[in-house]
């Protein structure tokens, strides 16, 4: 199951999308067809309706996502500081840079822009006037900043006033659950780009391809953009507020999200083909919308997606996430000054857009690295100074920060289930399940087939995910890797690739861990020494099972998975591999087991579970569970009164069936020399050991369960 | 010493992007052994494509290239086309039905596996195969002077019919995950065959069969194919479009297939 810091990690990372998005928008800026001199620094001499079309694309949704991941971040960062420290972590990390970006950008800005004009024109075109309104400043691509600022004091000022008038709540839980009930249904996408759509429609001049148009150049907030974005905003702060049902419900419906913003675009960038200038009438209300549920689609789809696949933790994206804020704050004079200088190479756009992204990366990246990372920039912009020669941070923390999983300490439990369910369909495979493997123990998981012990240990391997309750591994999720790299496993109905040999396929295992054991090593102690060079697809059935052994153990795992290891191993191999168990459990490794022989248990298990119908029915030591199977059925024909029996002492049960009487006794003999003592005539005396399927069954029903479990507490 | 380093709370070890190179290395190691060990894959594809070009277009069609410089690259394209998607066609689709039924995929997911990285060994090796099979035919061809092209337009063209077998590893993977076992490569084969019939890459299609040769894979890459090599005559579609079209396919075959591979497994 995700924890909400895993979460964060994907969140980071659309928002470190966004920006980097943003810098290969602005790259293209320079290829499109048909724009007139001055818009842009430069007009390359081999526009592109490609890029046009592809910027068209990114356009729709990288601020309204951008926004709605701030508005996220921005009600958890205030949650976690209060108002007062929330105004002071916003001015140093959002204030300031656009203050002193701005006061440096801009003359660069505006130096490179006069130079690429003057290099389309042919000659230096007059300045442009300075703005005569106070409030008219260009603030350049940094608008984004000043549009986050005035986002904040708008909800600032809003939740004063919901505070007020909600006092019990009432009003915003049920704000809460219609945000998780339509992003499910999902019906967000189509009525959250409404406003929007409103706001757009009343541009008199509107160009369908500049979308909402950017508010940059001035202080006062412009309408289309603050009623996007905005909105943007108040979402992302609200699915906080809903917490982890509503990522939950974008975690599901991602697929759906982007197909829907998918169609969107395609329908815009259709009708924008026929008719780029916005005429009033249908065509133009009905840009306007599926402007927003682009928008919305694109974002709420990407932001999904992202949980779905990115919660895990990666160096490499964190770093990307940190580097993205300054990327993007300092790109736009790099990126011109590129677009300015290609321009007239004697090339397609094909080449020179890739050449100028590429570079542009290099560059930002590296200044990132460099001048940023490991001093008071980083600091200021990302909250965190990482040393100068620092590896990996070991224990990562995305921005704002949330704890990480803790790593297992070593003295919990090393995996457990918790209250865990699980369905296939109509089929209750797991249901309400606790099961906990202590370090340095061998659990034997024992029960009939079907019982539910592979879901179980497929829960743990990471290979399904429970329908509810925790599922942890090492301290952690099973999903991520490095809880994954202290496991080994041998799964039921496994065939490896017959035309590799045993070598290598220990080595191919191997090189998946951190610490793996020297070769030869794995091969000796899972006894395949003897056939290590042999094709697997020339083994007996039992070499293979080793094979499948020596693959689990060759990672130095903390915790091992066996399903069914001996099935169909000769006696010899067998008593091999349970010394090889032994050895291992002596060297600290935690252990599950499942088996279908109680007698492997009793040889290896410091702990025994029994599991039928997907419900622990019994669990405790070895000898606990000896007593339970340690029943044997009598069956004969006697004259003796089956109530006269069912008084004797070690009967359990007893009954008559098809005129024989049927005895479940824990002390066979004594019953037996009983029976034989009241009635000489006995006949067909029949005595047997109750198999353990039998044994299970009986369990299920007989409560002397509840007294067994009693006893292991 | 290994009770210290089995209870320690970290992983230590090789650092970490080290490692995970490592095993992609392995991976790719062991998925091109199982590929060079299967004779059943390794000899068609590469032996099938240079024999049918060597008839076809040396023995069967060499006069008419020596009239027309652009029926040579013509056939060229078609005959590397083949050998560049076959492996990567079969070799990926047959193996991983295969391995599904198994349950390989299953225990490399369990395992600590870096995510992928049977894919990208299948695609490398997929991409390998393909290179290899191509080579054979890039020798006759220039040998024999069949193919009329400077160095430049060569390599341009050699460069997109390598990067060709993608599309079709996207395939592989989709037809691997749809069918089970032995039944993929006869899905393989009818989803392939007729492709490169239809799509016009052999011979030139009647007008009235036009319409549907935009379908298939083949079409557009034989497209990219000539926009390399700058045969004007066989340029049916914008370069764009044929890029397009070619991710696209690339696109939406894995998509469909890691969607199946999440959902079933």
């Amino acid at each position: 199951m995700s924890t909400d810091s895993q979460r964060l990690h994907a969140l980071d990372a659309v928002r470190g999308f966004a920006l980097l998005l943003g810098v290969a928008f602005h790259a293209a800026l320079s290829f499109m067809p048909g724009w007139p001199p001055g818009i842009w620094a430069m007009n390359d001499n081999s526009p592109s309706a490609f890029l046009s079309d592809a910027a068209f694309v990114s356009h729709i949704f990288r601020m309204s996502l951008f926004f709605f991941i701030a508005g996220y971040f921005g009600r958890l960062l205030h949650q976690k500081l209060g108002t007062g420290a929330f105004w002071g972590n916003r001015l140093k990390r959002i204030a300031v840079p656009l203050v002193a970006g701005w006061v440096i950008l801009f003359p660069l800005i505006g130096y490179i822009w006069m130079t690429g004009i003057t290099k389309t024109l042919g000659f230096t075109p007059p300045m442009p006037e300075m703005p005569k309104s106070p409030l008219a400043i260009p603030l350049t691509h940094l608008w984004f900043l000043y549009q986050l600022l005035v986002l904040y004091v708008g909800a600032m000022a809003i939740r004063a006033i919901v505070d007020r008038l909600d006092s019990g709540q009432k009003f915003r839980d049920f704000i809460s659950k219609l945000v998780v009930v339509s992003l499910r249904a999902p019906l967000a996408v189509s009525v959250l780009g409404i406003p929007l759509a409103f706001a757009l429609f009343s541009i008199p001049v509107w160009f369908y391809w500049t979308g909402i148009p950017t508010p940059e150049h001035s202080l006062i907030p412009q309408i289309p953009a603050t009623v996007g974005y905005g909105t943007a905003f108040a979402f992302g702060w609200l699915v906080h507020r809903a917490g982890g049902a509503a990522l939950e419900a974008l975690q599901k419906t991602w697929i759906i999200h982007l197909i829907v913003g998918t169609g969107a675009a395609a329908w815009m960038l259709n009708s924008m083909h026929a008719q780029p200038m916005a005429v009033p009438g249908f065509t133009k209300h009905a840009f306007a919308y599926a402007f927003g549920v682009g928008a919305w689609g694109l974002s709420l789809g990407l932001t999904g997606a992202a949980l779905r696949f990115l919660s895990n933790y990666s160096a490499t994206r964190r770093y990307i996430a940190d580097a993205s804020y300054w990327v993007y704050i300092v790109h736009l004079p790099v990126v011109a000054a590129l677009q300015v200088w290609v321009g007239h190479w004697n090339m397609p756009w094909y080449v020179k857009f890739p050449f100028i992204v590429v570079t542009s990366f290099v560059i930002l990246f590296a200044s990132y690295h460099w001048l940023v990372r490991s001093s008071f920039i980083g600091q200021l912009l990302n909250g965190r100074k990482y040393p100068r020669n620092g590896t990996d941070p070991k224990s990562p923390t995305p921005s704002p920060s949330g704890p990480r999983p803790a790593r297992d300490s070593g003295d919990g439990p090393v995996a457990e289930l918790r209250g865990v369910t699980k369905k296939f369909g109509s089929i209750t495979a797991l249901s309400g399940i606790d099961i906990e493997v202590r370090a340095g123990e061998l659990l034997a998981v024992l029960g009939p087939n079907g019982a539910g012990k592979s879901t179980a240990i497929s829960l743990w391997l990471g290979l399904q995910e429970a329908d509810t309750g925790d599922v942890r591994l090492l301290g952690g999720s099973p999903q991520e890797l490095a809880q994954r790299l202290g496991l080994g496993v041998m799964l039921q109905d496994v065939e490896l690739p017959k035309e590799l040999r045993v070598r290598e396929l220990v080595r191919l295992a191997s090189s998946y861990y951190a610490n793996p054991l020297p070769l030869e090593e794995t091969l000796r102690r899972a006894g395949v020494t003897a056939f290590a060079d042999r094709a697997y697809g020339k083994l007996s059935g039992g070499q293979k099972r080793l094979a499948q052994f020596a693959i689990a153990i060759c990672g130095q795992p903390r915790v091992l998975f066996l399903d069914e290891p001996s099935v169909g191993l000769d006696i010899q191999a067998r008593e091999a591999l349970w010394q090889s168990i032994r050895d291992l459990l002596a060297a600290g490794c935690s252990i599950v087991l499942t088996t279908h022989y109680l007698e492997e248990a009793e040889a290896l298990a410091n702990r025994v579970t029994v599991v039928t119908k997907g419900r622990v029915i019994a669990s405790g030591s070895v000898d606990d569970m000896r007593a339970l199977v340690a029943r044997r059925q009598i069956s004969c024909e006697t004259k003796v009164p089956l109530e006269e029996v069912r008084t004797w002492p070690g009967v359990l049960e007893a009954r008559v069936d098809r005129g024989r009487l049927q005895i479940t006794a824990v002390d066979a003999e004594a019953v037996v020399r009983r029976l034989l003592a009241a009635d000489s005539s006995l006949g067909r005396l029949e005595v047997r050991q109750a198999g353990l399927n039998e044994a299970f069954n009986e369990l299920t029903r007989d409560d002397s369960v509840a007294k067994v479990n009693k006893e292991a507490a | 010493m290994n009770a210290q380093v089995v209870s320690s709370p970290d992983f230590p070890g090789q650092p970490h992007s080290r490692r995970v190179l490592g095993a992609y290395l392995e991976e790719i190691r062991c998925e091109a052994l199982r590929m060079l060990r299967n004779p059943g894959l390794a000899f068609p594809a590469l032996v099938l494509p240079v024999g049918l070009y060597a008839l076809f277009a040396v023995l069967i069609a060499g006069e008419a290239i020596d009239k027309d410089p652009a029926v040579g690259i013509f056939l060229f394209s078609a005959f590397s086309v083949m050998a560049t998607s076959m492996p990567a066609l079969f070799g990926i689709g047959a193996s991983l039905a295969m391995e599904r039924e198994m349950g390989m995929l299953r225990l490399k997911r369990a395992q600590p596996a870096p995510a992928g990285s049977w894919l990208v060994a299948k695609i490398v090796c997929g991409v390998g195969f393909g290179l290899i099979s191509y080579l054979p035919i890039l020798l006759v061809a220039t040998s024999m002077g069949k193919l009329p092209l400077d160095t430049g337009a060569t390599i341009a063209m050699s460069l997109t019919l390598i990067a060709c077998a993608i599309p079709f590893c996207a395939l592989g993977l989709l037809i691997g995950t749809l069918f089970r076992g032995s039944a993929a490569a006869g899905y393989a084969n009818l989803v392939y065959l007729p492709g490169c019939y239809l799509s016009g890459m052999f011979f030139p299609l009647p007008q009235s069969m036009h319409w549907q040769a935009p379908i298939w894979p083949q079409f557009h890459v034989n497209q990219l194919a000539m926009h390399a090599a700058g045969v004007e005559k066989f340029q049916f579609i914008p370069v764009t479009m044929a890029a397009a079209a070619v991710v696209g396919f690339t696109v939406l075959f894995s998509a469909i297939a890691l969607w199946r591979l999440k959902t079933k497994g």
